[in-house]
């Protein structure tokens, strides 16, 4: 595993990745990982996702709680192995372990929910006091049931509460028109999301946008390789929402289910596009950001 | 007093062993021989299933199928295969269908040979009893209009006949030459309500004519929403087949009278989004009312198709399903 995630690490710096991730290499899913290390979960087998894609959906049987940490040591062994200054850790959100599990324990879901945004505040509070400069929490699932956003945006803020870094809330295969008026009420410095995928429609809803955009320019479903000029292209399209010191590029989504060679090739296409956008803005005098943390 | 049936619906967990199967065929590693031998094999064990737990109307668990849209929409013109989007509420996605242009079955779709196959696998499974009911799914109308990507048609209402009568029509002819007396055609959509009122009437109005005319019997299946939202439309269908979601019809029993008004009823009470088995007394409780209506036939079965499960929940929800109609029939339940 150890050596995975340095190839992982490597790999992104070799093809000029500024903020690299461990790439998940220890986790088999991203649900499963966290309930497989919280007490009350019990696995049952493999549900589908898509196609003939599967993953082990836990269900809640007894109390939650934390048992100690789950990433931490994840993020201490990237920070020793690469000589970026900046690593992304990424922690699956509280709505989404609740809506990806099934519950046979709490009397609704959004109490399980709020019990969840507990036990992933904990851990961010864990990984800030080690050192952690940049977490995204992924919340796929935010979106899904329309009803229930009102709360489940407040167990993310739950879930944030008190924690001093910078909080990347990716949310991907969403319907974002729903997530757009939480946008200020998130209590996160970035919303990464998905835009290869979806061929660049529904940009405008980044319009006004007072955050961060983490932009995704690479569809983790397909293994055609990007043209780096269509990615710079998708850049600057964006750019005529956000403003370019509060836009990152990042892939849609985890590229786990890639043939390892393609998902290096979609990286590199990524850099490079980014490379063409940033000589169009070194000409404007901009080459440089700070990293904020809570916008 | 209505008659009583155990019935499944859509879809049934694929298993373990037959997606490592199809996952082996995909990255090339095993020959399409091999991967078919794998579907006759899963096919009987299912049917093995159903069989020993009573089971009377079942699908073949469309263990081929990815999503109720694919593989079908692969084998229409005018349609390609887009990116992934999420199915209704579910952390569940399919593969949606892109329109380019004007949509038409080709000719060489495998679906009713598949549908072939599961009969004759059924007949050697049930040494060809005629006391289970075999039914073909396919995609209805609205539920397909609603989740494509559509770049073709100005009008859906264009996109809705053209997929009715050049899509539709030639599969459940070819279906019906091959066997089967029931199709199940799956519709959230018309419980869901993101299409207006004209939409729906236009669907219903359509499957209804469609069926009609080819002497097949239409199972129109609905799910994830309210039943009672939407019975004026359902209404419109009294005389084939509705299944109706109970556990997404919070209020049914405020409408109960008007269910009266069905021919044949499916409801689906055996929850496919989770993993509680349903408990004898709850479920009692729903046959109890809805047997005492004015209607032909009562078909007990799941609420939704069964990919949301783990293999091993969905079995034990069709053995206590088919055991619990089998006391009930026998009067063992009040
Ligand atoms: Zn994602």
């Amino acid at each position: 595993m150890d050596d995975a995630v340095i190839t992982v690490l490597r790999e992104h710096e070799e093809v000029g990745i500024d903020i690299p991730s461990d790439g998940e290499m220890r986790r088999d899913e991203m649900v499963e990982y966290f309930a497989e290390r919280i007490r009350g979960f019990k696995f049952y087998g493999p549900v589908r996702v898509w196609g003939n894609h599967f993953f082990r959906k836990p269900a809640v049987v007894n109390k939650l709680s934390y048992i100690e940490p789950i990433v931490v040591d994840e993020y201490l062994f990237a920070r020793r192995h690469t000589l970026r200054p900046i690593i992304k850790v990424t922690i699956t959100g509280p709505y989404t372990i609740a809506d990806w599990s099934f519950n046979e324990y709490y009397e609704s879901k959004e109490e399980l929910t709020f019990e969840l945004a507990g036990i992933v505040n904990t851990e961010l509070r864990k990984l800030e006091e080690v050192g952690a400069t940049y977490v995204q929490v992924d919340e796929p699932a935010l979106t899904t049931h329309a009803s229930e956003m009102e709360w489940a945006v407040q167990a993310i803020n739950k879930a944030v509460e008190g924690v001093n870094v910078k909080v990347g809330l990716h949310v991907c295969y969403s319907n974002y028109m729903l997530l757009k008026p939480y946008f200020d009420i998130l209590n996160v410095t970035q919303y990464a999301l998905e835009f290869a995928n979806r061929g660049f429609r529904d940009l405008e809803i980044v319009k006004g946008l007072s955050k961060e955009l983490g932009f995704g320019v690479i569809d983790v479903h397909n293994k055609a390789v990007e043209e780096p000029e269509h990615v710079a292209k998708a850049i600057l399209k964006a750019m005529e929402y956000v403003n370019p010191e509060y836009l990152y590029i990042n892939p849609d989504c985890g590229l786990k289910l890639l043939p390892r060679d393609i998902a290096k090739a979609k990286l590199r296409a990524m850099v490079e596009g980014v490379k063409i956008v940033r000589r169009e803005l070194s000409k404007r005098g901009l080459t440089q950001i700070p990293l904020h943390t809570k916008v | 007093m209505a008659r009583i049936y155990a019935a499944v619906v859509g879809s049934f967990p694929r298993p373990r062993g037959l997606a490592r199967l199809v996952g082996r065929f995909n990255s090339g590693k095993i020959d399409y021989e091999k991967l078919e031998l794998g579907y006759e094999k899963y096919t009987q064990r299912l049917f093995k299933l159903f069989i020993s737990a009573s089971i009377e109307y079942f699908t073949d668990g469309m263990l081929r199928w990815d999503d109720v849209f694919n593989p079908l929409i692969g084998y229409v013109d005018g349609l390609r295969v887009d990116g992934l989007y999420r199915f209704y509420e579910n952390n569940f996605f399919f593969r949606a269908p892109q329109v380019v242009g004007r949509i038409k079955l080709v000719g060489n779709c495998p679906i009713p040979d598949w549908y072939g196959n599961s009969k004759r696998i059924l007949n050697e499974v049930a040494g060809n009893s005629k006391s289970y009911v075999l039914k073909a799914v396919l995609p209805g109308p609205l539920t397909f209009a609603l989740n494509s990507v559509n770049e073709y048609y100005s009008d859906i209402v264009d996109l809705i006949n053209d997929y009715v009568y050049n899509v539709l029509q030639p599969l459940v002819k070819e279906l019906k030459h091959r066997g089967a007396e029931v199709v199940e055609v799956h519709e959230p959509e018309l419980t869901y309500g993101r299409a207006d009122s004209r939409l729906k009437f236009y669907d219903v109005e359509l499957l209804s004519k469609l069926f009609t005319e080819l002497g097949v019997r239409l199972w129109l299946q609905t799910y994830f929403g309210d039943a009672c939202s939407a019975l004026n439309y359902l209404l419109y269908l009294a005389r084939h087949i509705v299944g109706v979601d109970l556990i997404a019809s919070k209020d049914y029993s405020r409408y109960l009278n008007y269910f009266s008004e069905f021919n044949s009823l499916a409801i689906g009470i055996y929850n496919s989004r989770s993993t509680l088995v349903e408990r004898k007394r709850s479920v009692g409780w729903y046959i109890s009312r809805f047997a005492k209506l004015h209607v032909n036939e009562i078909f007990v079965a799941n609420n939704a198709p069964m990919d949301f499960l783990p293999e091993i929940i969905a079995v034990r929800k069709v053995r206590k399903l088919g055991r619990f109609v089998k006391s009930f029939k026998a009067g063992g339940v009040k």
